[in-house]
């Protein structure tokens, strides 16, 4: 029974897509009652993506990136190029440019920052987001700059949505990307629990132990590297198109700051935790940004869930469930 | 944007123009006449004087408590708005417009107050020091938040000046070319600062008791060092200076939200020429930075910080140690 059910709070397949059946259940009646709650449901599901892939490199590999929003910003600034110099919105297209175009910066950048671990890592991450941004920003012949460059709404295999009034319109994209995350949790969930996956978790235990065997960890390394940018510009080729409009904020270190957070919030190192993380982070902010200081808070909950709760939600919903089965075996 | 009149390529002139405004017109190399590399020559050293003061800050910090603080150009910021929000206008209101007071009491009154403050982060150092680094580095993240909505908290999101010991203390005139002396002022004291340290560091019984901590502190604890004071005296040391730095600062520049994390970005890449927790590489990468800095403004100013990041990744590369040598302090 303990067993059954510490597999079901976040070690099972089954649990992540239970939870997102769920949520896009919820969805239609939580939007009939307050439409902005369910824009707000819309953030969660476009920001899982990203979560998933930072969670490959800070809870699986042991690399913590605080530069998230370089990928983001690539996924995101692909999609605005795509619009301003093709004139292409199909979302398809727009997801596959941003998966290649997310796969060539993580092939130039990757072999470098890979090299290094724990704080070089996480501030060559930092700087090199930073550098991105300040591009966006200054080139802003190319960009638009703080402008930057309005899109229209995307279609879907070759049928425009512009005619659409906006309820449809942000019901086709929420259930869109709840399907698209379905396949992105499922490829994860297989990734994590390949071969491939178990390499990783040996190298975030134990890096010489892992060399010590025969893995090549730098090369390892580079492919979760890879595959972490791929997701991460997923959700900023979604957000764009959620949002319609590419500016440099999505590319800030503020972005990578949400990344982080989201992902610590639901649980690292735990399989739902991004997924759990993602709507709940996107909740609080909602209630939030009412309080300008936002970031304050943010910052006080990182220090609070680091020493207090290092598992997230995610781990404190399995200790309540070991607690509360462990009492009821007691008193039976 | 549009701006009438000024067709495509006039734009792009104008916007790079109002990037540049400050003190970076893009010439070429061959164009440059020995002024104009003088006043380059003391930018260089202006520059390398506030980097300094953060970066060894930095590696003070990492040294003894092996912690890399990533709100430590937090600290330096908070000095800034310190002077910028509050402390100048108590300044002027005491010294009036007299010189010699408005020089020297800002950057101590900064430097107080982010010491005062480090006290009150100080039992989060403590706990965090010996924990794993994604512990140290997620907790000095937080604190890098909470500090950009302080600021924002207290004075507001425009950005702020306190120029007023700039424009008394006036500029010398070489040639075509204006030499604020408030800049000079501000490289004197950083060298100033810099020899007190190295006084402390290695002529002083603190200063030995610290680095003894730095290279082992459980040996250093058996031999009957009090630690906890030690790691007390480094905080505070650490953040005195970084408080000097944003007094100093901030009258020639004014204090913006975000600006913790541009100077934690270049600030990283001073320790990472210099080498972690060198008191020697620091001054050295601070140098560096400069250097590279100012000539990356004259000639590609879009690419600034990636240029000066490939050269730290080069020099990570070549020598993982950083230019200190490896050698501790």
């Amino acid at each position: 029974m303990v067993e059954r059910l510490k597999r079901f709070f976040g070690d099972d397949i089954k649990t992540n897509f239970i939870f997102l059946t769920i949520i896009a259940i919820l969805y239609p009646i939580i939007y009939v009652f307050s439409p902005g709650w369910g824009v707000v449901l819309g953030h969660g599901v476009t920001w899982i993506s990203a979560l998933l892939g930072f969670n490959l490199l800070f809870g699986y590999t042991g690399l913590l990136s605080f530069g998230h929003a370089l990928f983001l910003g690539v996924g995101a600034y692909t999609v605005g190029f795509m619009y301003k110099y093709l004139g292409i919105n199909n979302i398809e297209l727009h997801l596959l440019g941003g998966i290649l175009s997310s796969t060539v910066v993580a092939l130039i950048i990757g072999p470098i920052v890979v090299r290094y671990t724990r704080i070089f890592f996480a501030i060559f991450m930092l700087a090199i987001a930073q550098i991105l941004w300040s591009l966006y920003y200054k080139f802003y012949w190319v960009t638009g700059g703080t402008d930057g460059i309005k899109i229209p709404r995307f279609s879907i295999l070759g049928i425009s949505l512009e005619k659409l009034d906006f309820a449809t319109y942000h019901h086709v994209y929420f259930y869109f990307v709840t399907g698209l995350t379905f396949i992105l949790v499922y490829i994860m969930w297989r990734i994590i629990n390949s071969p491939f996956g178990l390499t990783l978790k040996s190298i975030r235990d134990n890096e010489t132990r892992a060399r010590f065997i025969g893995v090549d960890i730098y090369r390892a390394r580079l492919y979760a590297f890879i595959i972490s940018a791929i997701y991460a510009s997923i959700t900023g080729v979604l957000a764009v198109n959620h949002h319609r409009l590419v500016t440099p904020d999505i590319a800030y270190w503020t972005t990578s700051g949400k990344v982080v957070f989201a992902t610590l919030l639901g649980g690292a190192r735990i399989f739902i935790g991004p997924i759990v993380g993602s709507f709940v982070f996107h909740i609080i902010e909602s209630f939030a940004m009412k309080f300008i200081y936002w970031q304050m808070v943010m910052g006080i909950l990182i220090i609070a869930i680091v020493i207090l709760m290092p598992g997230g939600i995610a781990h404190l919903a399995r200790t309540l469930v070991d607690v509360a089965v462990s009492h009821r075996r007691r008193g039976g | 944007m549009h701006i009438a009149g000024l067709g495509k390529h006039g734009e792009k002139a104008w916007y790079q123009y109002k990037l540049i405004r400050v003190y970076n017109p893009r010439e070429t190399i061959d164009m440059l006449e020995i002024m104009d590399l003088l006043v380059r020559i003391y930018n260089i050293f202006f520059g390398a004087s506030v980097l300094f003061l953060i970066a060894v800050g930095l590696n003070i910090i990492y040294g003894v408590m092996k912690i890399v603080n990533l709100a430590h150009p937090a600290f330096f910021v908070l000095g800034c708005y310190t002077i910028a929000g509050t402390g100048m206008g108590v300044m002027i209101n005491i010294f009036g417009s007299s010189i010699i007071p408005l020089l020297i009491t800002p950057p101590l009154l900064a430097a107080f107050v982010v010491a005062v403050s480090s006290l009150l982060i100080f039992p989060l150092f403590l706990f965090i020091s010996g924990k794993g680094d994604e512990v140290q580095l997620l907790i000095t993240y937080g604190l890098l938040l909470i500090f950009e909505d302080i600021f924002r908290l207290i004075w507001g999101s425009e950005p702020l000046r306190a120029s007023q010991p700039f424009e008394l203390a006036g500029s010398l005139s070489i040639g075509e070319y204006l030499i604020p002396v408030y800049n000079i002022y501000v490289i004197i004291s950083a060298l100033v600062i810099a020899l007190i340290l190295w006084i402390f560091l290695f002529k002083s019984k603190s200063g030995l008791l610290l680095r003894a901590s730095s290279m082992d502190i459980e040996m250093a604890a058996a031999l009957g060092a009090n630690v906890k004071k030690v790691l007390l005296l480094t905080v505070l040391i650490a953040s005195f200076l970084a408080g000097l730095g944003g007094g100093l600062f901030i009258p020639s520049a004014s204090a913006m939200l975000g600006m913790s994390v541009e100077f934690l970005v270049l600030a990283f890449v001073v320790v990472v020429i210099g080498g972690l927790g060198s008191f020697l590489g620091s001054l050295v990468g601070a140098f560096i930075v400069s250097v590279l800095r100012t000539i990356t403004l004259i000639l590609f100013p879009e690419l600034e910080l990636a240029l000066i990041y490939i050269v730290a990744i080069i020099i990570l590369t070549l020598k993982p140690e950083g230019l200190g040598g490896g050698k501790k302090w």
